[in-house]
């Protein structure tokens, strides 16, 4: 894997230039990305390149600014499941950056292309250098997230339908969340227990 | 009525003291006796809940009746996916011991989700741990069904195999029928 640091082989205007393309980066002020700039690392993948091993584990996600990543299921040796095409301007690797654990899949290099890469501990320190990108970045992660959480639902469903859409769950009528339960006191007195 | 101290949520260790009082200031905590919903499956979401005391259920309908997928204790955030995305609930989620939850309505979640002060920022990351482990769990469980699925496909034996042994049970006068425990053992060829 060719790799590529920030100030040494892209110069700091062609990496700027290479992150504004990256939907999350579009639309942000010079300086947050500069803050930016400090915290990734460009990475210059080629097709079948390894960059995350499926069980390892590591605290950083990829955003894809050129080329297709796949992920896939290692399922025994030389043995694969292709789960899923990560392409430009998508995250991957942000599951196991967020929240330790093992990697659940194997990402590698389906094209060369270009990635940047960003620690969880990057990402906490623009909440301090570039607070609204922090907030953007992690807005498309949780968007991301129940996409595919939505996704498998659906998928769990099917399966437990004998491979057909399901029918509807039980609907209630109208706006339809349960009745409210009653508040624990007022603010003032729940204030006073969490403080007083 | 019981007392919460939000500082001994390990999912809010991080929150300083202003923090939480501003938290519990936009999410009242309501109490849900054992047993009662804090959100129905199918319905549209118009909360999600941080677990204060207590234990919930999730549970959804599936082929044979409602089951229990998930039990999340105190700390957790439940019910976050309908308003991220805006559909129905994919699931109930029923208390299943005496509750206490801090409740956000969709105006403050949304507003959350949009804000970039260090309250926001430290619940945004904590709404994408809950989403990551609920499909770590997801991802589990669709492991588990396909295993079984392929388990069960493999002890089955396919519709040509069953011609096979129709045809040769025939030659004895009998019916697949007849004989309801057939083994189906394939010979290395």
């Amino acid at each position: 894997m060719t790799q590529t640091r920030p100030g040494t082989a892209a110069a700091p205007a062609q990496l700027m230039a290479r992150l504004r393309e990256i939907p999350q980066f579009r639309e942000i002020r010079e300086d947050e990305l500069a803050a930016v700039a400090r915290v990734v690392r460009p990475i210059a993948v080629r097709s079948g390149d390894v960059l995350f091993q499926q069980g390892a584990r590591g605290d950083t996600m990829l955003f894809v600014a050129e080329g297709r990543l796949k992920t896939q299921l290692v399922t025994g040796p030389g043995q694969f499941t292709d789960l899923a095409s990560v392409t430009a301007g998508q995250v991957v690797g942000e599951m196991a950056a967020l929240d330790p654990a093992p990697r659940a899949a194997q990402v590698s290099a389906a094209s060369d292309g270009l990635v940047f890469e960003l620690s969880v501990h990057g990402l906490r320190e623009l909440r301090t250098t570039a607070p609204a990108v922090a907030a953007t970045l992690t807005a498309s992660i949780i968007a991301d997230v129940t996409a595919r959480l939505r996704s498998i639902d659906q998928r769990i469903e099917q399966e437990l339908h004998g491979g057909k859409a399901p029918a509807p769950a039980p609907t209630a009528p109208a706006t339809a969340e349960p009745e409210k339960q009653k508040e624990v006191g007022s603010f003032g007195r729940l204030w006073s227990r969490f403080f007083g | 009525m019981q007392t919460i101290d939000l500082r001994q949520l390990a999912s809010l260790r991080d929150y300083t003291n202003s923090e939480l009082r501003l938290l519990a200031s936009v999410a009242p905590a309501r109490e849900y006796k054992r047993d009662a919903s804090l959100c129905r499956e199918g319905q549209a979401g118009q909360s999600c809940f941080l677990l204060a005391i207590g234990e919930v259920s999730i549970r959804k309908t599936l082929p044979g009746g409602e089951k229990t997928l998930a039990t999340l204790k105190s700390g957790q955030v439940v019910g976050q996916m309908a308003l991220v995305d805006r559909s129905p609930r994919s699931a109930s989620v029923v208390a299943a011991t005496d509750t206490i939850a801090l409740e956000l309505t969709r105006d403050v979640f949304e507003n959350l989700l949009k804000a970039s002060s260090p309250l926001a920022l430290r619940f945004q990351e904590q709404i994408a741990i809950a989403g990551i482990r609920q499909l770590r769990m997801a991802n589990q469980r669709l492991k588990s069904l396909l295993l079984e699925q392929k388990d069960a496909a493999a002890a089955k034996p396919k519709p040509e195999e069953l011609q096979t042994i129709s045809a040769a049970l025939q030659e004895w006068d009998l019916h697949l029928d007849d004989v309801p425990d057939v083994e189906v053992v394939k010979l290395p060829r």
